[in-house]
């Protein structure tokens, strides 16, 4: 044993971690075998140990599950802890525990009871669940609370693997007794189980009637903080009857405010928050003095430790949003202290600027200028801005708000007068035409910009009093130097600024609008600065005075909205205090876990991925290639090739892949029978190649094989080549989900082969042409065709056209005998009148999915190309059906 | 609830990993998570108290406790986190979940290592004892739902590590057999049997003053919260009434839930059947009035110059600082002294010290300062030095100087405003209230013995912070 490294750690559990030899796992065994019990339980421990730093020791799993019989508890619980990890990669091994499982959930002693069945269903083994039944409905019953606490959690894991066994077994209407138990542990867990189902089944079988209203609201004085958590969060779901019925709950949710524990607070909160809504304005009196409850359990959360906070604040912003009166005289709280952490700074910050007042104001600008003296950037310019944002929010404080950011922007800290300089903007654009004689100052500052927010905003400014600057010409002249280099924002403003300048003063900025519009229009390739450079312009050239109105004209004055929730949003959010989503301040939709969202296929998804190994991620569809083999009827021999067009064979899969075979493949049709054909050159396969069998993934075309054996007759020996076939059929179970509206299915066919004689699986992908589909029995009516082809938006048409045929392909005639051939029937032929020598023919194929295409055809005399023209309903299939079409010329 | 929780060591390592609804959080969740919180430790590049190894109750400063995270199945995970001596506890959590739940039951956890392990229970605690944690875990979790969390309960159920114990190795199982009745009774916080030859009772009345001092030393804003701290070893079940002189003092409060609200609200005493053990009883936060004429038991002066010493000649700009800091007590501080009733004792002030965070532009600090008393720690990395005074003599007249250099380069053109950093405080005056919070009373019922009771007030600095320019 090498593992007691010294004296020092003996009897401290560190050892176990110390790294381990060779041959561990065996001594490991032995230990597990042994008969003392110390070095039994020693041995368990390591073995978890060794779980926990992410090692396998699933091999040890019938050691360790034989160490499970015994009365010792600890050895007990820990067997168990392994088991509860490796039963989902060695269900039939779970299966050897279940006596155990079954013997222990009716030992004597109920911590045993309870941890039986506690581990059963946390192994998610479907016969686990079989046995699983039978004891966990004694269990909801036990005469001890402890095991039905643990049972009623049990009855949750349940639901999550076979919801229909918890009806079945009736375990709903147990867990609502439950909520009646006279151990509160026992309701707590109740609650919590009823809550979680209803939540992810989304039906309500929480449902609160008067008699389970009662319940709830005595068990709510004797459960666990934990149970009074959720609780609360279904009475908050609730509708009471009326504003009576609403008071009676809050009176007797309200003592859970002074709760120690601030999840039961927040959950109170949110309670009381939204049956206020309900009582309506008759209370107005109740309602007052339950803002009043409200205030200070609000403002001990900000005692508790920085992540509370954090969360409390998120929530108590959408509060004071809500009902702003509740925290309106406890401004002082969400000051700021040196040594909060910044997410917890920058939420009080938010709720500053909320709670700012006429009375308040004075003090708050002294706090935010102590933060804009901080060392945290963020916060800083954080604090900055709220300055600018309170000067937006209160008139009457503007000028002292301004006054502070001056004194700010003194202090040359770069990022203090940039922001300061975004902010004023605001301010501006607020209160136009008061504050401008604060523009010196800003000016000063210039060169200190190097932010495009804060050069944009500067720019503003110089633009809008352009006027009231003597050199402002001079001071854009400076920013258009390096024009081309700035920002998008910085050029769209200096367009705009400049446009001003000449607006007012057009006899010194003449060249300089010239020159930005130039600029504008002809040197940049960013779309918007070129649009709104020629709108200036031909605005200038055509009637500067509607210029002026333009560029000149009022502008709608702000005002502080930011980070302001839309009121629905609002009152849904107070509904969902203490939740993530008032966390994130987003609708609790966002946060609906679709039930099996983890098993999309990813399949279907890329269908245009080349990658064959996608193969692999398998959609529901697909059979399991181990499981083939049936009844294959190698039909026809593979050799009935005749002297039809000949498919043109694509090298679909190389001999590395496949274990020295090389696959061509493509579709025919032969016999009205659709067909893959296969050839096989056998490169280096020691073995014979004589049987094989397929597989197809969903596909664009509903394609699936009729028998899954392929037999190559005679077969194919190293270094020569065979030809075999294999029939499809139409089957609307492997259509492939059809693709993004406007984009073309994919052509591809995903198949799987084995190779029964080597036993070896390859995949390829063979692109499917689409004239192997068409139907022998797809001719059209005349008059059918012409009806079709009106109704079809010509829009959807496909047009294209198909040069460099072959000499002779272009007659008529022979193209009609062609496509005859191929399933592709003639309509009409007509001369195109007034061009001479021009003919256009009309085609109509129906594929054996039942997708009908029209076709025009433009031919004219001594050229050997054609026009195509196509039309059908099935668009996404229109251009395989052209570039068929087109094959089919070219043949 | 929770899927999975992962403890991760002060590398990001993880030590403990549980998962408990049969989905298995993938290990790169913990990676995404590491990787933004050691971003956010400097991203600013100004001062964070997580680079600093002086301030306690660090934390990862700009990564909120509340985060998304998508797996690499795509899916999105809320992860929520804290940080405790060093360690995160993530709870990994797939949909919809109160968050202060997660947090308060995390938190709850981290205290529970505390009570089993000792003051920190940091890696090596964890390591050490790493299968009495997963006992731990197993039995505080089921499916992600918090099941038993009174330390009493616990304790029944899986014995602490005694010194005893340890002596004895892996020869006893740390597990008992018997279900504990605490587990069973209607008051999950209190064992059933609990007997003592000396019973005994004492409380701790500990005032946390939160303050805001500007550079007058005025105050620019004060808080006060109080909490009792228990330590009970009583037999049998004893019914205690706590009364106070004057409970109109406190604003609001929240309980253990031992206390009997109701009886609180109606008549402002606080009844209970104390759990066995330590324990909070309530904390409470004292009306802001009260504490209105608060004047901080000792003051700090502070000096702090910066002049740029060549004038640009030198291209590496650089200027000289100086900081003086003179510490004192008040005269005529408010706070009230409960043991001894004689106003003309000096107070005993204790645990003095004092944290200035240099801006990071001061080139070295070490060996920058000295004081007149006590000692001097640096952290070089995070610019900050403490003071330890311990208890405050002000007949040794306790001065700190300081010289150092700063670089002043000219994007972070710096006045002497913007470099003046806050100090934090810290001390602590046994026997004393600030808000003169006392108990009138303390009887038991239900039991016949007569226990030795023992209740003290200690006033202490919570957040407690100077401006300095």
């Amino acid at each position: 044993m090498a593992k007691f490294v010294g004296n020092n750690d003996k009897g401290s559990d560190s050892r176990f971690f110390t790294t381990q030899k060779k041959g561990e796992m065996h001594e490991l065994r032995m230990e597990l075998h042994s008969t003392d019990r110390n070095v039994k339980v020693d041995a368990v421990k390591k073995v978890i140990a060794s779980m926990t730093v992410g090692k396998d020791v699933s091999m040890l799993f019938t050691d360790v599950l034989n160490c499970v019989q015994t009365g010792n508890i600890e050895l007990k619980k820990l067997v168990y802890l392994y088991l509860i990890n490796y039963a989902k990669t060695q269900p039939e091994l779970t299966l050897l525990a279940v006596n155990t499982f079954v013997k222990d959930a009716s030992d004597a002693n109920p911590l045993i009871r309870a941890l039986a069945v506690r581990t059963m269903g946390c192994i998610r083994v479907d016969r686990i669940t079989e046995y699983l039944c039978e004891p966990l409905s004694r269990a909801l019953r036990d005469e001890d609370p402890y095991v039905r606490k643990t049972a009623a959690v049990c009855v949750a894991k349940l639901y999550d693997i076979a919801p229909e066994l918890v009806a079945e077994r009736g375990f709903l209407e147990i867990l609502h007794d439950l909520i009646s138990d006279s151990n509160p542990s026992v309701v707590a867990n109740g609650v919590a189980a009823l809550s979680e189902i209803a939540e992810t089944s989304g039906k309500d079988v929480m449902k609160i009637s008067a008699s389970v209203l009662q319940k709830l609201l005595a068990a709510l004085n004797e459960c666990t903080e934990w149970g009074q958590v959720f609780i609360l969060d279904s009475l908050a779901k609730y509708t009471p009857a009326d504003g009576r019925e609403a008071e009676g709950i809050i009176e007797r949710v309200t003592p859970r405010l002074q709760h120690a524990n601030s999840a039961v607070v927040m959950s109170a909160v949110k309670v009381i928050l939204s049956y206020m809504e309900l009582m309506g304005s008759q209370n107005s009196d109740v309602i007052r003095a339950l803002t009043r409850k409200l205030a200070p359990p609000l403002v001990t959360l900000l005692n508790s430790e920085p992540e509370i906070q954090y969360v409390a604040l998120r929530n108590i912003n959408l509060i004071v949003q809500k009902r702003p009166t509740i925290l309106e005289q406890e401004i002082k709280v969400f000051f700021c202290k040196y040594n909060d952490p910044i997410y917890v700074k920058m939420e009080k910050l938010e709720i500053i600027i909320k709670l700012v007042s006429e009375k308040n104001i004075d003090q708050v600008l002294l706090e935010l200028k102590e933060y804009a003296t901080e060392v945290d950037v963020d916060f800083v310019r954080k604090a900055v801005s709220a300055i600018g944002r309170c000067a937006v929010k209160l008139e009457r404080a503007a000028e002292r708000c301004i006054g502070v950011l001056l004194e700010l922007i003194q202090t040359k800290v770069n990022y203090v007068v940039q922001e300061s300089v975004i902010v004023i903007k605001d301010i501006f654009r607020r209160y136009p035409n008061r504050y401008e004689s604060i523009i010196a100052t800003l000016c000063d500052n210039l060169d200190t910009l190097d932010e495009p927010l804060a050069k944009a905003s500067m720019i503003w400014i110089i633009g809008e009093y352009a006027e009231r600057i003597d050199n402002a010409d001079e001071l854009l002249d400076t920013f258009l130097e390096t024009f081309e280099e700035e920002d998008p924002a910085v050029q769209l403003q200096l367009l705009s600024a400049t446009v001003k300048c000449f607006l007012k003063n057009p006899e010194d900025t003449q060249d300089m609008v010239q020159r930005v519009l130039d600029l504008a229009t002809e040197e940049s390739d960013n779309p918007d600065l070129r649009d709104r450079g020629f709108i200036y312009w031909r605005l200038l050239s055509t009637d500067p005075e509607a210029a002026k109105m333009v560029v000149l004209g009022d502008k709608p004055v702000i005002e502080d909205d930011t980070f302001k929730l839309d009121p629905s949003l609002l009152n849904v959010l107070i509904g969902q205090i203490a939740t993530l989503s008032s966390v994130y301040h987003k609708p609790p939709e966002s946060f609906v876990v679709r039930r099996g969202a983890g098993e999309t296929n990813e399949f279907d998804d890329d269908d245009d991925d080349d990658d064959d190994e996608d193969y692999e991620g398998g959609g529901e569809g697909e059979v399991d290639l181990l499981d083939m083999g049936g009844l294959g009827i190698a039909d026809g021999a593979g050799g009935a090739q005749s002297k039809e067009r000949q498919v043109p064979l694509q090298k679909v899969c190389g001999p590395e892949k496949s274990g020295g075979l090389e696959i061509s493949a493509g579709f025919t049709q032969r016999k009205r029978k659709i067909r893959l054909e296969i050839e096989i050159n056998n490169i280096s396969s020691a073995t014979e190649v004589a049987s094989l069998a397929i597989q197809l993934n969903k596909n664009s075309f509903s394609l699936s094989p009729a028998s899954q054996q392929i037999v190559c007759n005679p077969p194919v020996a190293k270094g020569s080549t065979g030809r075999t076939f294999c029939e499809l059929v139409i089957n609307a179970n492997m259509m492939a989900p059809p693709p993004a509206a406007g984009q073309p299915v994919s052509p591809q066919v995903q198949i799987a082969i084995k190779n029964m004689t080597s036993g070896t699986v390859f995949y390829f992908a063979v692109n499917c042409n689409f004239e192997a589909l068409f139907s022998a029995d797809g001719a059209m009516e005349r008059s059918a065709f012409i009806e079709s082809w009106k109704s079809i938006d010509d829009r959807s048409e496909l047009y294209g056209t198909v040069s460099d045929l072959p000499p002779g392909a272009a007659d008529i005639e022979s193209v009609q005998k062609k496509f005859l051939q191929n399933n592709v029937f003639f309509i009409a032929r007509r001369p195109v009148p007034g061009a001479e020598g021009q003919e256009v023919v009309y085609f109509s194929m129906r594929t054996v999915s039942e997708m009908e295409f029209l076709a025009e055809l433009t031919f004219k005399q001594g050229v050997n190309a054609c026009k195509v023209c196509l039309k059908t309903e099935n668009t996404a299939y229109g251009l395989l059906a052209k570039q068929a079409l087109e094959s089919l010329l070219r043949y | 609830m929770i899927q999975t929780l992962f403890l991760l060591s002060p590398t990001g390592e993880v030590l403990i990993e549980r998962h408990f609804r049969g989905v298995v959080t993938p290990r790169s969740v913990c990676d995404t998570f590491w990787d933004r919180a050691s971003q956010s430790v400097n991203h600013h590049g100004g001062l964070s108290t997580t680079t600093s190894i002086l301030l306690q109750d660090d934390h990862y400063d700009s990564i909120t406790p509340v985060m998304e995270i998508s797996s690499t199945t795509g899916s999105l995970l809320y992860v929520i986190s804290i940080l405790r001596d060093g360690l995160s506890y993530l709870a990994v959590c797939p949909a919809e979940v109160s968050p202060l739940l997660i947090l308060e039951f995390l938190h709850r956890i981290a205290d529970t290592l505390v009570d089993y392990f000792g003051n920190p229970a940091d890696e090596s605690t964890i390591k050490e004892n790493f299968s009495t944690v997963y006992q731990l875990l197993e039995e505080m979790m089921d499916y992600g739902w918090p099941l038993t969390t009174e330390g009493n309960a616990l304790k029944a159920m899986i014995r602490p590590p005694t010194v005893m114990s340890k002596l004895l190795a892996t020869s006893t199982s740390a597990v008992s057999d018997e279900l504990p009745s605490g587990t069973v009774s209607n008051m999950p916080w209190r064992a059933a049997g609990v007997h003592y030859n000396q019973n005994e009772i004492y409380m701790d009345i500990i005032e946390a003053v939160d303050a805001i001092v500007d550079a007058s030393g005025r105050l620019v804003s004060v808080d006060v919260s109080g909490s009792i701290q228990c330590q009970s070893h009583l037999s049998g079940i004893p019914d205690l009434l706590l009364t106070f002189k004057d409970p109109s003092l406190i604003d609001d409060c929240s309980f253990h839930p031992c206390v009997r609200y109701a009886r609180y609200e109606h008549d402002h005493v606080v009844s209970f059947v104390p759990p066995d053990g330590n324990f909070e009883l309530m904390r409470y936060r004292i009306k802001r009035d009260s504490v209105a004429n608060f004047t901080p038991p000792i003051y700090c002066h502070v000096q702090w110059n910066v002049a740029s010493t060549n004038e640009g000649n030198d291209p590496d700009d650089s200027s000289k600082g100086r900081i003086v800091l003179q510490m004192g007590l008040t005269p005529s501080s408010s706070l009230i002294l409960s043991a001894s009733r004689n106003k003309s004792q000096a107070l005993i002030v204790e645990d003095v010290a004092i944290t200035i965070p240099f801006p990071k532009s001061v080139r070295s600090i070490a060996n920058s300062c000295s004081a007149s008393v006590g000692s001097l720690i640096y952290d070089e990395a995070g610019k900050v030095v403490q003071w330890n005074l311990g208890k405050l003599d002000v007949t040794k007249k306790p001065q700190l100087t300081g010289q150092f250099t700063l670089n002043t380069t000219s994007d972070t053109a710096t006045t002497s405003m913007t470099m003046a950093p806050n100090l934090s405080m810290s001390w602590k005056i046994p026997l004393a209230s600030v808000s003169g919070l006392s108990v009138s009373g303390l009887s038991v019922q239900g039991e016949k013995y007569r226990p030795y009771k023992g209740v003290r007030n200690i006033t202490k600095s919570g957040m407690f912070q100077v401006r300095v320019g």
